[in-house]
């Protein structure tokens, strides 16, 4: 989460890659780091709220999953079109993470049906 | 134009509003589906306690007829002990009549004996000839 916002803010500061610049323009440009942000904003909250409230970090780590995981697809994509299958290494590991994405996403969407199934407390469900 | 150059201009602007779009829709979807989830809140705890009373229930059941089950069978052992008790009392009063009985006939028969000592006496006495040898 922290290395998607991270990479978000630095975008938004310094702008993108030469890639992602070659690939995507205009308004495009501008709303991916958006999204990133807000990705990476969700996650901190999911991750903050995982045993405080496990309906709202459900939620959130659901918006961030998909900010994320569509960032690694098209960051993929950029390298693809503008480099070609030949240095692999970065598409490997975006790969890794769009995969691990799509995986995290069908559990918590999962989770989610469950939750409003039986439904979750806010009540602390530990002691410290 | 080739494919690369096709999803770049065209798949990739369509593929980022679709993920904003489902982002947002999202985002905003939140706070209502929150809700829903803490609407529910308890509703384990409640099944949990249906599941428990519906199995002290029929718990309940199991020993209400386990209850009539051990009735049952105390009134037929209180049955056949009546029986026991009955025939022994039979027996009891069988055992009295016989040995009334028994007295009876030693009775009578130490009252012939006397008679027949008393008749032998008599004729030792009057010197004549006993009939038995």
């Amino acid at each position: 989460m922290g290395v998607f916002l991270t990479l978000g803010t630095g975008w938004l500061l310094t702008g993108p890659s030469v890639s992602l610049s070659t690939l995507l323009g205009g308004a495009w440009l501008m709303l991916w780091p958006i999204l990133l942000v807000v990705s990476g904003v969700c996650g901190f909250i999911s991750a903050i709220y995982a045993r405080r409230d496990e309906g709202l970090s459900l939620l959130t780590e659901r918006v961030a999953l998909i900010g994320m995981g569509g960032f690694c697809f098209v960051y993929i994509t950029a390298l693809v079109i503008r480099m070609g299958l030949g240095p692999w290494v970065t598409e490997v590991l975006f790969g890794f993470i769009l995969t691990a994405c799509i995986w995290r996403y069908l559990q918590v969407r999962t989770r989610i049906k469950w939750c409003k199934r039986v439904g979750r407390t806010t009540a602390p469900r530990w002691r410290p | 134009m080739d494919a690369a150059e096709i999803w770049g201009s065209i798949g990739v602007p369509v593929f980022t509003g679709v993920v904003a779009l489902f982002s947002g829709v999202n985002l905003f979807r939140i706070r209502a589906e929150r809700r829903q989830i803490n609407a529910g809140a308890g509703k384990d705890e409640a099944t949990s306690a249906e599941i428990l009373t519906g199995a002290a229930l029929a718990m309940v059941k199991h020993a209400e007829e386990e209850a009539q089950r051990a009735k049952a069978e105390a009134i037929s052992a209180r049955e056949d002990a009546t029986a026991a008790r009955r025939r022994a009392e039979n027996a009891e009063a069988s055992a009295t009549e016989s040995a009334k009985i028994s007295v009876d006939c030693a009775r009578e028969v130490m009252e012939q004996v006397a008679i027949r000592q008393r008749l032998e006496r008599y004729i030792l006495d009057q010197g004549l000839p006993l009939p038995i040898p």
